[in-house]
C-alpha cells in the first residue's frame, strides 16, 4: 500500500479563501429564488383577484416602514463590525456584531407583533395565505442571519477570526445583506405596491 | 453550595489531546470523508428505488386488466407514493453521490471544501426520504400528489399530508446544500494546472447540474410552503376558487418543480461524455462543443417555466411549447460526438458502454414517438406514462447504471460482475422499453392516464399486460443493478484493484482502486484536460 | 476575468432575462415572469461571484521543450476531520419537520432540539480553532460554564423531567397514572440501589444510565402532549350530549345543528363516501368571506372522527363541507 509522499507541496498552497462567503452568496442565490416564487404568487393573484387586496386586510405601513429601516440599519452595523475586524479592531467588531444582533432580535420581535395584530390570517383567504408565507420565510430567513450574527459574534469575542479578511465575519456579512434584501422586496410589494 | 475559584495556574497541565485516528476510522455518522458520503447518498437513493420500483409494479399489474384487482381504493395513495419516490429519491440523490465520491478524485482535491456541511446534507437526505416513506404508511396523502397537473384542494389535510410537504421539504434542502458544496468544491479545490476549461466532463456537468439545482430547488420550496400553510392550517390558495393557484402549482411544484425533471440528466449526459472517453481510448471529439451543449442543456431547462397557462391539456406537460422542446437539440449535438469518438477511437464494449447505447436507443424511441403523437394530435393519456417512462426516468437511469460500471474500481475496489451487468441492462432497457411501448400504444388507442380503472377497448388489455411484463422486466433489472452494487459495498474494505484498468485519461484514475482516505498520495502535473494521457505518452516516448 | 464557470451562469442570466421579457409580451403571466427574471438576477449575481479573483483559474505556462509532465507532482494534504455533530443535526431537523407536521406543543421540542445541535456543531467548530487551547478552555468554563451554564443546565434538566412526568400522567387514565408513577419511583430506587452496590462503576456509565433515563422521560412527555389530556370531569359539570353527523353520497344527513352557546362541544361525524374527502366547518355566515369558526380536518371515507370546539355566543352560523359547497346548513347555538 502506497504512502504519503510527504515531501511534495500541497495543492494549491494555503488553505482556499473566502469558501464560506462563496457557499453563503449560492446559497443566497437560491433564497432569492424562493422569494421570486412568493412574490410571482402575490403578483399573479393581484392581476386575477378582485378585489385585491381583498378587504379587511390593512396592514400598517408603520411596522413595515420600521422592519425595513431595521434591517437597513444593521447592515450598515454588520458591515461596521466586518471593516473594523480587517482593521484590527476585536472590540469594535464586537460591538459592531452585537448591536447587529440587537436590531436583528428588534426586527423579529416587531414582526410577530405586526403578524398578531393583522386583523386577517393565514387562512382567511388566498392573499393571507400568500402574505404569511412571504411573512415565515422573511422571519426564517432573518433568523437563520441573527443566527450566524451571534456566532461570529461569540467567535469574535473568543479572540477567534481575527486574522484581515477573515472568511466567517465576510459571510456573515453577505447573509445579513441578503436578509436585507429580501425584507426591502417583500415590504415593497406587499406594503407599497398591495 | 461553594464555588471554588482556581486559578489557571494552580491546575495541572491537562494531558495532550488524542490524536485523531486515521480518517475514514471513525463511524459512518460521524464521517466527512467524501468517498463514504458519497456511498451514503448512492446506498440510500438504491434503497428508495427498490421502494418506489415494487410499488410501481403493484400499479402496473392493477392496470393489466379492467377493474380493480389490486390495490382497492389505495390507487391514488400508491401512485403518488412510486411518482415521488421515484422522482425525488432516486436519480438526483444518486448522482450527487457519485459526484460526492467521484468529483473531488476527478480535480485532484482528495476531498470536500466544506465537508461537514455536506455530510449534513447527506444525512438529511435519508432521514427526509424515510420520513417521506413514513408519510405514506401513515396515511394517504391527498390525491396525487405533486404527480398530478392539478393541485391538491385547500382547506386542510391530513397529517400525513403535513409529514410529506415537510419531508419533502429536507430532502430538496439536502439536495440544495450538497449541490453548494459540490460546485464551491469545484470552483475552489482544483489542482494546480486544472482550469475550468479542461474540467473532466462529469465535473463540468456536476458544476452546471449543481447551479442549476440551487436556483430551481428553492422554486419548489416555495411552492411546499404554500401547500404546507393550506394542508396544515387549513388555508385555500390551492383550492378551486382561486384561479392564480392553479398556475402558481405548475410552476412550482407539479413533478418536482419542472426544469428539475431535465436536471437529472445534466450529469448522466457528463458521465457518459467520460465514459465514451474512456473506453473509445482517446479524448472527446469536439471538447468546448460537447462542454458547451451540455451548458446549452442546462440552460434550456429553465424553458420550463415559459410553458404558459394552458399545459394542464398537454400531452407531455413538461415540452408542451416549442421553448421547452429545444432541449431535444442539445441533447442530439452530444449523441452525435459520442458517435464520432467512438469511429475515430478504438472502442471497447465495457458494460458501461452498453447502458450509453441503450439511452441513445431510449431517447431516439421517445424522440420518434413525440413527433408521432404531436401529428396524430394525441390528448393527455396514457402517452404521457410511457413518454415519462420512456425519456424522463428511464434514459437517465441507463446512464447512472453506467456511470456506476464506469467507476466501480474507485468505487468498490474491483470491476462489477460483467454477467450482472448485462442482465441489468437487459432489465433496465428492455423493461423500460416495453413499459414505455405499451403505455404509448395504449395512449394512441385513448386510454386515460393517472386513474385507477377505465373502460378498456379490444386491445386496451394487450398493451396493459405489455406494460405489465415492461415493469417486470424493468424491476429484475434493477434488482440485478442493486444486488451487483451491494456486492459492491459489501467488499469494499478488503477489495483492491489496479489504479487504472482502462487507461484513463482523468486525474481519478491516478490513485489507487479505491484511493486511501486522503485521496491521492501524489497528484499529477496537468497540462491538459487529458493529464493521464499525456503521461503515458511522454513515459512511451521516453522509453522508445 | 471571465471563466467558463462565470461565461455559464452569465448566459443563464441573460437567458432568463431575455426569455421573461419575451415571455411577459407574448403571455402576460406574472408567476412565470417573475421567475424567468429573478434567475436573470441571480445568474448575474453568481456570474460575479464565480469570477474575478475568487476563483484562480490560470494554468502555469509551459514553456516549448519542457521537461515531460511530473507523475508525482503535488499531495492534497491531509484528510477531512470528521463529527457527529452534522448527522445529528440532520436528525433533530427531521425531528422538527415531524412536529411541526403534527403541530401543538410539540413543535417547541423539535425547535429545542435543533437549536442544541446548533450549539454542539459551534462548540466542535469553536474548539478546532487554531486559537483555541486548554488555557482558553479552562476560563471559558470558569468564566461562563460554572456559574451560569451549570445552574441553568440543571434547572433546564429538572423542568423538562417535571414537565415529562406530568405530561406522562395527564395523558393516561387515572389509575394509569397511579400505576406510572409507582413504576417510576421502584425504577429509580432500583437502579440508584444498584449503582450504590457497584464497588467500581466509571462516571461515563452512570452518564449514559442518566441520558438514557432523561432522554425516555422526555420522549413519553413528547408523546404524551401529542395524545393531549384525558378528559376530566369535574364535580357539578354537565356535558352535553355529543351531535352525531354523517355524510353520504355528498350530503350530510342533516341541514340543522343545535348546539348550547359557549360551550365545549363533540361532533360525532361519519364520512360513509369511499375516497371522497369531507370534513365539517363552521362559518360566521354562508358569505364567501365570512370568517371560519371551526375547520374540522378533512379526511377520505370511510371512517370517522370527533371534532370538539367551543361554541360561539348565541346565534345563528353556518356550516359546510370545505370540499363540496353543496353540503350545507345552519349551525344553531342556543343559551343555555
Amino acid at each position: 500500500m502506497a504512502s504519503p509522499t510527504l515531501a511534495l507541496p500541497s495543492a494549491g498552497g494555503t488553505r482556499p479563501r473566502r469558501v464560506l462567503t462563496m457557499a453563503v452568496l449560492f446559497l443566497a442565490a437560491g433564497g432569492g429564488m424562493m422569494f421570486a416564487a412568493l412574490l410571482g404568487a402575490y403578483l399573479h393573484m393581484r392581476r386575477l383577484a378582485e378585489p385585491f387586496p381583498p378587504p379587511d386586510t390593512e396592514i400598517d405601513q408603520y411596522w413595515g416602514n420600521l422592519m425595513v429601516l431595521t434591517m437597513l440599519m444593521g447592515s450598515v452595523t454588520v458591515e461596521w463590525a466586518r471593516s473594523a475586524l480587517d482593521r484590527g479592531q476585536r472590540k469594535e467588531g464586537v460591538a459592531g456584531f452585537a448591536v447587529t444582533l440587537g436590531l436583528g432580535l428588534a426586527f423579529l420581535n416587531l414582526m410577530s407583533f405586526a403578524a398578531g395584530h393583522v386583523e386577517f390570517d393565514a387562512v382567511t383567504h388566498p392573499y393571507g395565505t400568500v402574505v404569511a408565507a412571504l411573512t415565515m420565510l422573511l422571519g426564517l430567513v432573518v433568523g437563520l442571519s441573527v443566527a450566524f450574527v451571534s456566532l461570529t459574534l461569540f467567535r469574535v469575542a473568543g479572540r477567534q477570526l481575527l486574522e484581515p479578511g477573515a472568511d466567517q465575519p465576510r459571510a456573515t456579512a453577505w447573509a445579513w445583506h441578503f436578509a436585507t434584501v429580501a425584507a426591502v422586496a417583500v415590504w415593497y410589494t406587499v406594503i407599497v405596491l398591495k | 453550595m461553594t464555588i471554588t475559584e482556581t486559578r489557571p495556574d494552580d491546575v495541572a497541565p491537562p494531558p495532550p489531546p488524542t490524536a485523531p485516528g486515521p480518517a475514514g476510522s471513525e463511524a459512518l455518522p460521524a464521517t466527512a470523508d467524501h468517498k463514504r458520503l458519497g456511498l451514503v447518498f448512492l446506498g440510500g437513493a438504491l434503497v428508495f428505488l427498490v421502494i418506489g420500483g415494487a410499488v410501481g409494479m403493484v400499479l402496473r399489474g392493477e392496470l393489466a386488466d379492467e377493474g380493480v384487482q389490486i390495490v382497492g381504493g389505495n390507487y391514488g395513495r400508491l401512485f403518488s407514493l412510486h411518482a415521488t419516490v421515484s422522482s425525488m429519491l432516486f436519480l438526483g440523490p444518486a448522482f450527487v453521490g457519485l459526484a460526492t465520491y467521484v468529483v473531488p478524485l476527478q480535480i485532484g482535491a482528495g476531498r470536500l471544501v466544506l465537508p461537514r456541511l455536506h455530510a449534513f446534507a447527506a444525512w438529511l437526505f435519508v432521514f427526509g426520504g424515510a420520513l417521506l416513506v413514513a408519510a405514506y404508511l401513515l396515511g394517504p396523502p391527498e390525491g396525487l400528489g405533486i404527480a398530478d397537473a392539478r393541485p391538491m384542494p385547500g382547506g386542510g389535510g391530513t397529517k400525513a399530508n403535513a409529514l410529506a410537504i415537510t419531508s419533502m421539504a429536507l430532502v430538496s434542502i439536502a439536495m440544495v446544500v450538497a449541490s453548494v458544496s459540490l460546485v464551491t468544491t469545484i470552483l475552489k479545490l482544483r489542482t494546480p494546472g486544472l482550469t475550468l476549461r479542461r474540467l473532466p466532463m462529469f465535473s463540468w456537468a456536476t458544476l452546471a447540474s449543481g447551479v442549476a439545482t440551487i436556483v430551481a430547488t428553492p422554486v419548489f420550496l416555495g411552492g411546499l410552503l404554500l401547500l404546507f400553510i393550506d394542508q396544515r392550517l387549513g388555508g385555500d390558495f390551492f383550492g378551486p376558487d382561486n384561479v392564480a393557484g392553479q398556475t402558481v402549482w405548475q410552476h412550482t411544484l407539479w413533478l418536482f418543480g419542472r426544469p428539475e425533471v431535465y436536471l437529472l440528466l445534466v450529469p448522466g449526459l457528463g458521465a457518459a461524455c467520460d465514459i465514451v472517453a474512456t473506453h473509445a481510448r482517446r479524448p472527446l471529439l469536439g471538447l468546448d462543443a460537447a462542454r458547451a451543449h451540455i451548458a446549452l442543456f442546462t440552460i434550456l431547462a429553465f424553458g420550463s417555466w415559459a410553458a404558459g397557462t394552458d399545459v394542464a391539456d398537454a400531452i407531455v406537460l413538461p415540452t408542451y411549447t416549442p421553448l421547452t422542446a429545444l432541449v431535444a437539440a442539445p441533447l442530439a449535438v452530444l449523441v452525435l460526438v459520442w458517435l464520432g469518438t467512438v469511429a475515430k477511437g478504438r472502442p471497447r464494449m465495457h458494460t458501461s458502454m452498453q447502458f450509453v447505447l441503450g439511452f441513445v436507443a431510449l431517447s431516439a424511441v421517445g424522440a420518434l414517438h413525440a413527433l408521432v403523437a404531436a401529428a396524430a394530435k394525441v390528448d393527455g393519456s396514457a402517452w404521457t406514462t410511457g413518454h415519462l417512462h420512456t425519456v424522463a426516468f428511464g434514459a437517465p437511469t441507463l446512464l447512472l447504471a453506467g456511470a456506476v460500471y464506469h467507476w466501480a474500481p474507485k468505487l468498490f475496489g474491483r470491476e462489477l460482475s460483467a454477467g450482472l451487468g448485462r442482465v441489468a441492462f437487459l432489465g433496465l432497457f428492455g423493461g423500460f422499453l416495453l413499459l414505455g411501448l405499451g403505455s404509448y400504444l395504449a395512449g394512441y388507442d385513448g386510454a386515460p392516464a393517472h386513474v385507477r380503472d377505465f373502460e378498456f377497448s379490444s386491445s386496451s388489455s394487450t398493451y396493459g399486460l405489455l406494460a405489465a411484463v415492461g415493469g417486470v422486466v424493468t424491476l429484475l433489472g434493477a434488482l440485478a443493478f442493486v444486488l451487483d452494487v451491494a456486492r459492491g459495498m459489501a467488499g469494499r474494505r478488503t477489495a483492491r484493484t489496479d489504479a487504472d484498468p482502462y487507461g484513463g485519461l482523468t486525474l481519478e484514475w491516478a490513485t489507487s482502486s479505491p484511493p486511501p482516505p486522503q485521496g491521492f498520495d501524489a497528484v499529477p502535473e496537468v497540462r491538459s484536460a487529458h493529464p493521464l494521457l499525456d503521461l503515458r505518452t511522454s513515459s512511451e516516448a521516453a522509453g522508445g | 476575468m471571465l471563466n467558463p464557470a462565470s461565461k455559464l451562469l452569465l448566459a443563464m442570466a441573460a437567458a432568463g432575462a431575455a426569455t421573461g421579457l419575451l415571455y411577459h409580451v407574448a403571455v402576460d403571466e406574472r408567476a412565470g415572469m417573475v421567475l424567468l427574471l429573478a434567475l436573470g438576477v441571480a445568474g448575474l449575481v453568481l456570474a460575479i461571484v464565480a469570477s474575478g479573483a475568487a476563483v484562480p483559474d490560470e494554468a502555469p505556462m509551459i514553456p516549448a521543450g519542457a521537461p515531460a509532465p511530473e507523475r508525482r507532482a503535488t499531495t492534497t494534504g491531509s484528510p477531512a476531520r470528521g463529527s457527529g455533530w452534522p448527522a445529528f443535526a440532520a436528525l433533530c431537523l427531521a425531528v422538527l419537520a415531524t412536529t411541526a407536521a403534527v403541530g401543538g406543543p410539540v413543535v417547541v421540542a423539535g425547535v429545542l432540539a435543533v437549536l442544541v445541535a446548533a450549539v454542539g456543531w459551534f462548540a466542535k467548530a469553536w474548539s478546532e480553532d487554531p486559537v483555541w487551547s486548554p488555557r482558553a478552555s479552562e476560563r471559558l468554563s470558569l468564566r461562563l460554564v460554572v456559574p451560569v451554564a451549570l445552574p441553568a443546565g440543571a434547572f433546564l434538566l429538572a423542568a423538562t423531567i417535571a414537565i415529562s412526568m406530568s405530561r406522562i400522567l395527564l395523558a393516561v387514565s387515572k389509575n394509569g397514572a397511579v400505576a406510572i408513577a409507582f413504576v417510576a419511583a421502584v425504577a429509580i430506587l432500583g437502579a440508584c440501589a444498584w449503582v450504590a452496590a457497584r464497588p467500581r462503576i466509571s462516571s461515563s456509565a452512570i452518564l449514559a444510565l442518566v441520558a438514557l433515563a432523561v432522554l425516555s422521560t422526555a420522549g413519553a412527555g413528547i408523546t404524551g402532549v401529542a395524545a393531549g389530556e384525558r378528559e376530566f370531569h369535574h364535580a357539578g359539570e354537565e356535558h352535553g350530549e355529543p351531535v352525531h353527523v354523517v355524510a353520504r353520497e355528498v350530503k350530510f344527513d342533516k341541514d340543522q345543528i343545535v348546539v348550547p352557546a359557549e360551550e365545549h362541544v363533540r361532533i360525532e361525524f361519519v364520512n360513509e363516501d369511499v375516497d371522497v374527502f369531507h370534513n365539517v366547518a363552521v362559518y360566521e355566515s354562508e358569505a364567501p368571506d365570512a370568517a371560519p369558526i371551526f375547520n374540522g380536518e378533512g379526511f377520505p371515507g370511510e371512517d370517522e372522527r370527533v371534532y370538539e370546539f367551543e361554541t360561539p355566543e348565541p346565534g345563528t352560523y353556518f356550516f359546510v363541507c370545505d370540499f363540496h359547497p353543496n353540503m350545507k346548513g345552519s349551525f344553531v347555538t342556543e343559551a343555555k
